[in-house]
């Protein structure tokens, strides 16, 4: 074959390729090892699942069980964890089975996926894989893997409307225990159909969980509304006069089941999210409007803890697109914190800073500070219990539900503090500008 | 003296109506008629004529918005204000609830000493 014969060979097994997905492998020489490569002429090697194009590599194949290795490694790389993550990622199921019994002992993550069913724990043979598979004809199919007759062996079944194909090779390591090493492939319209089975089942499960959590939460909030209207009945006075250590107990009562809304409130959200119903009402809106909003809104609670919030300069309108009672959320969140961790006749200030394209609302408090450790893990959920912990009330949710809802409006979250000199949170939005509107944002 | 409106309230937690009761008649002055159900509501309402309906959404058997369907039916009830108190307060079921025509939508749990004034509000805003 003469070099322009080879470089045309090549380019044809190069589009091929791509046009019918081939595995590609370069190699600077004919490769004349166990596998499944088949041998063609000493220039190129091909196969309809491989091509091997000479001469274009670094890199060689040998007869190595382990397969084909680069020479020059990559730095860093743990080559042999990374090919155990990708045998692990295949988008065919991939199951190991002891030789005598048929107990799975290993499946990729395809495999599980499609075994979600099934119950931990329990034992599973590869003959309840696939439906018609029984025990007998797969002792018969592995029998010439025993013996040593043939190195593969292949199965085509049709179960269920699929058309399953199933390789069966016996792997040993050295001269110690062996399994057998079975991978399926399904026909194509059936793997995409099992995919948008597995999706659609995954989605009624977070469905069915949101509903469930919604259910709780509604039940929850029932004799909640009897408890917190009781309450406030009894402290107006309006049922009787209620005084001295009584009203003290009363008060009490009252903060905390304002603790158990809020936290069945936050479970809620928290469940919303997860399942992905969290639906924003996103409209063009002022940030300033809504800090001062935010500021009146909390400025009872802050007093409550000898706190005064404040929010002087914040300048002209600067509009975002965002959902109002969301953000809303996200200040009163921010506000009723830097309240809460604030020292009484401490202040908190609340300043927005703009750049061409984004907008910072920061809330600044004088209180005790967070410690890196803490501000690690201070947006992951519970990430906040250890300050909870500290005597202050809070579910530990709270910051992990913000930084959700601020990351839906394309923005993002995080803390500056120092021990004993306080906090400063901020967010990060996108401003929206009145001239985006002709270019077709959409509202 | 400034008029107050006549409530139709329907709610299956005797709980509730019970605090409801208190705050809008003991701490709102309004004059009220309470429901345990649908059907009860059914029964009761041409002869309360009342001017506001305030429902809760969630009630086994006829649901607060089935209830208002059947109510609309009843002469005299056709374009009442109706108020609905619900526990599942998201977005879409306050605008889905919106679009069934009630006026306003109050998330449980309610606050019981502004819940007369703020039932007041909505209805002088229909006015």
């Amino acid at each position: 074959m003469s070099p322009l014969d080879t470089r045309l060979v090549g380019a044809t097994l190069v589009v091929c390729a791509a046009l019918f997905g081939w595995r590609m492998l370069r190699r600077p020489k004919p490769y004349f090892g166990d596998s499944d490569c088949v041998l063609f002429d000493p220039d190129a090697v091909y196969h309809p699942d491989m091509a091997i194009l000479p001469g274009t590599d670094a890199g060689h194949m040998d007869d190595n069980p382990r397969g084909y290795q680069a020479e020059t490694g990559q730095q860093g790389m743990d080559l042999g964890e990374m090919v155990g993550a990708a045998f692990f990622a295949l988008l065919d199921e991939v199951y190991m089975f002891h030789p005598e019994t048929f107990e799975i002992v290993f499946m990729n993550a395809r495999a599980r996926r499609r075994n979600s069913h099934q119950a931990k724990g329990q034992a599973l043979h590869f003959g309840q894989i696939v439906p018609g598979l029984d025990r007998a004809r797969l002792r018969g199919a592995v029998q010439p893997l025993l013996t040593g007759a043939n190195d593969v062996e292949c199965l085509d079944y049709e179960a269920d409307e699929e058309e399953i194909h199933i390789s069966l090779q016996l792997i040993q390591q050295g001269d110690g225990p062996t399994c057998f090493m079975a991978v399926l492939q399904r026909t194509e319209a059936d793997f995409m159909a099992v995919l948008q089975r597995t999706e659609a089942d995954e989605s009624d499960a977070a469905q069915r969980t949101a509903d469930y959590v919604a259910t709780v939460s509604h039940e929850l909030r029932t004799p909640l509304t009897s408890v917190k209207g009781a309450m406030e009945l009894l402290a107006s006075g309006a049922l009787g006069d209620v005084s001295g250590g009584a009203a003290s107990v009363l008060s009490i009562a009252q903060r905390n089941i304002d603790r158990m809304i809020s936290l069945t409130n936050e479970i809620l959200d928290l469940a919303k999210l997860e399942a992905g119903q969290m639906k924003l009402n996103v409209l063009p809106m002022d940030m300033v409007g809504l800090v001062q909003d935010a500021i009146e809104v909390n400025a009872h609670y802050a007093r409550q803890c000898g706190v005064a919030l404040n929010a002087d300069g914040l300048g002209p309108p600067v509009q975002v697109l965002g959902d109002r009672g969301r953000l809303m959320q996200v200040m009163s969140n921010l506000l009723s914190n830097a309240a809460k961790f604030s020292n009484p006749g401490q202040q908190v200030n609340v300043a927005l800073t703009a750049t061409s394209d984004r907008l910072r609302v920061s809330v600044i408090d004088q209180g005790q500070g967070i410690d890196a450790e803490t501000r690690a893990q201070l947006f992951q959920r519970f990430g906040s219990s250890s300050l909870s912990a500290a005597g202050i009330a809070g579910s530990g949710l709270g910051l992990s539900i913000v930084k959700s809802i601020v990351q839906a409006h394309n923005g993002e979250i995080g803390v500056d503090s120092e021990l004993g000199r306080g906090s400063e949170f901020y967010f990060d939005l996108p401003i929206f500008r009145d001239e985006w509107k002709t270019i077709g944002v959409s509202t | 003296m400034t008029e107050l409106p006549k409530v139709l309230h329907v709610e299956d937690d005797s709980d509730i109506r019970e605090i409801a009761c208190l705050a809008l008649e003991a701490i709102g002055g309004l004059s009220l008629v309470q429901c345990a159900s649908g059907p009860e509501a059914l029964s009761k309402a041409q002869a309360a004529t009342p001017d506001v309906l305030l429902l809760d959404v969630m009630m086994p058997g006829m649901s607060g918005v089935e209830t208002l369907a059947e109510l609309r039916k009843l002469p005299g009830l056709e374009t009442t204000p109706a108020v609905f108190m619900t526990a599942r307060a998201q977005l879409s079921e306050v605008e889905e609830l919106r679009a069934l025509g009630a006026v306003a939508v109050i998330t449980k749990p309610f606050d019981a000493m502004t819940l007369a004034e703020e039932l007041i509000s909505i209805w002088r805003g229909t006015l």
